[in-house]
């Protein structure tokens, strides 16, 4: 219990383009305390999530709807805000992953999400 | 159409020497009639001297059929010049025989390859030597000719201008024959060429196009292969999420096990997708990558042991099928589970050794762990799903599973690879 209200104030925004995982994901925060905000499919509304809500991190999936992918939208994002952002990709190559770092990441996690590491980035905000 | 060329045109050996050989016959039965002139004048010594020529002749075609063609060669030259010579000096200049020599740069080229420029000034050389001896012989008299009537000696002029006319007329009809056959060939080949480069550079667009078609093609299904490989992979993690989430409704630590061990399972097919999907060739995985990808989230799902055991890896650079990495997947992280759940937990110093490697057609997987080792009981080995689950999944790769207590419960197992 003390664990939950520790975390209790995260707020989160997920941008997650596989609606069955964006509701697992926001269950997921919900039951391990944090305040999920929104939860979008694509780069763009993500950017419009962030700046009207400024959440205290975003768990960005990778590959979205639209025409812009996580990193992109991410990349905007740091225009304006230094919210934290934790990457959830179904793909470690190290390409996509040196991308990802460039947008000053706090952390980079694949699919299936271990929950105890996601847990413990979040413990650690 | 190469062979008929080679029948007609004289850079062809074989047509060369069939030419050679009509020479000879013709030239023999052109000496002929001068036997009789000879008789006339009763010279017994040049009878007998043209028909040593006229054997010569006879010889050369035969000297040709027995493979001795520079011989044969070698002996029309001489035939023609020592004829020339010797009869330039019995029947004197105004006789014409040395018009003959005329016909020299025809018999030349009839006998030799332009290639053979050695040869061919040989000849000439031999030919003007013969005419400039016939002109001393004749200016100085160093012989002196057979007197002769002055009728006789213009009848014999006219006749060797004749021959000398009509051997010259031989051969330049039948090189002009052999040039007009040989040019009908070229150009019958050049039609056939043009025929054909068109059709092959139709050929060429036409396989540029397809080649062109089925590397989009190709990309295409690459492309649809990944998504496909990724989707498998999402699909998989909103599995596991949902077993994350129901195992977080219970308290009862071993249900929270179960839940975690299906994780594992869950997670060890998602890597293999995910390596699938990675990998350029996306039938193949490299069985030792995948090994180093699954067990840091084996380890992370045992909390609390993570860097607690050491792991000693001895492992080749092997790739797998598709239908063999995810039976062999799976059996690696029932093994890696099984060792965590047993034997880490317990032990402050774990170590887990993996060895693998190809052995002729097989492949050898050995996983070690530092604890008890196996159960004496025979019974208590296969009781547990997990047991259960490696015997099955040994059975699929078609291999053969050992387990045995050496300091430590070890598994090892050999299962072929598809070809």
């Amino acid at each position: 219990m003390y664990e939950e209200q520790k975390i209790m104030t995260k707020r989160a925004l997920i941008v997650e383009d596989d609606m069955i995982l964006a509701m697992i994901n926001q269950k997921y925060l919900e039951r391990i305390g944090c305040a999920v905000l929104r939860s979008v499919s694509n780069g763009l509304d993500a950017i419009t999530a962030v700046k009207e809500l400024n959440p205290d991190f975003v768990l960005m999936d990778i590959r979205l709807d639209g025409e812009m992918d996580g990193i992109e939208a991410m990349g905007y994002i740091r225009e304006f805000s230094n919210v934290r952002v934790i990457y959830v990709s179904g793909n470690s190559e190290s390409e996509i992953k040196q991308r990802a770092e460039k947008t000053n990441m706090y952390a980079f996690l694949i699919k299936p999400l271990d929950f105890g590491e996601l847990k413990k980035l979040i413990d650690k905000l | 159409m190469s062979s008929e060329t080679g029948n007609i045109h004289l850079q062809s050996e074989q047509a060369r020497l069939r030419a050679i050989n009509l020479f000879c016959w013709v030239t023999a039965a052109c000496a002929t009639p001068y036997l009789f002139f000879l008789r006339m004048t009763e010279d017994t010594r040049s009878i007998l001297v043209m028909c040593g020529i006229i054997a010569l002749f006879i010889l050369s075609p035969i000297l040709n059929q027995k493979g001795l063609k520079t011989i044969s060669r070698t002996l029309i030259v001489f035939d023609t010049n020592f004829a020339v010579l010797y009869f330039s000096s019995v029947l004197g200049y105004n006789s014409g025989i040395h018009l003959y020599l005329f016909t020299s740069p025809l018999i030349v080229y009839l006998l030799f390859d332009f290639k053979q420029k050695a040869r061919i000034i040989l000849a000439l050389s031999s030919y003007l030597l013969t005419f400039i001896i016939v002109y001393l012989q004749s200016r100085y008299s160093i012989f002196p000719a057979r007197p002769m009537s002055e009728d006789f000696t213009h009848l014999l002029y006219g006749i060797n201008f004749c021959f000398t006319l009509f051997l010259s007329f031989v051969l330049i009809i039948y090189f002009a024959n052999n040039n007009a056959a040989y040019n009908h060939i070229l150009q019958e080949r050049n039609e056939f060429l043009t025929v054909h480069q068109s059709a092959l550079m139709t050929q060429i667009a036409d396989r540029i196009t397809a080649e062109g078609k089925l590397r989009e093609s190709l990309a295409e299904k690459n492309i649809l292969l990944s998504e496909i490989h990724h989707r498998v992979k999402n699909n998989l993690a909103v599995v596991s999420g949902l077993l994350e989430l129901q195992s977080m409704n219970t308290e009862d630590e071993k249900v929270r096990e179960i839940f975690a061990e299906s994780r594992n399972r869950i997670k060890s097919l998602a890597h293999i997708h995910e390596s699938l999907y990675q990998n350029e060739n996306l039938a193949l995985i490299r069985l030792d990558k995948y090994l180093q990808r699954i067990l840091p989230d084996i380890s992370n799902s045992y909390a609390g042991l993570a860097g607690a055991v050491k792991l000693e890896m001895d492992m080749e650079p092997i790739e797998l099928g598709i239908s063999e990495a995810i039976p062999c997947g799976l059996l690696m992280n029932e093994i890696i589970s099984n060792a965590y759940k047993h034997v880490f937990r317990h032990k402050p110093n774990g170590i887990l050794s993996v060895e693998l490697k190809r052995e002729k057609d097989e492949i050898y997987l050995m996983l070690k762990d530092n604890g008890p080792g196996f159960p004496e009981e025979k019974n208590k080995r296969t009781d547990t799903l997990g047991l259960t689950l490696i015997d099955a999944f040994v059975r699929q790769l078609k291999g053969r599973l050992s387990m045995t207590n050496e300091s430590g419960a070890v598994f090892r197992i050999w299962f072929p690879v598809k070809k």
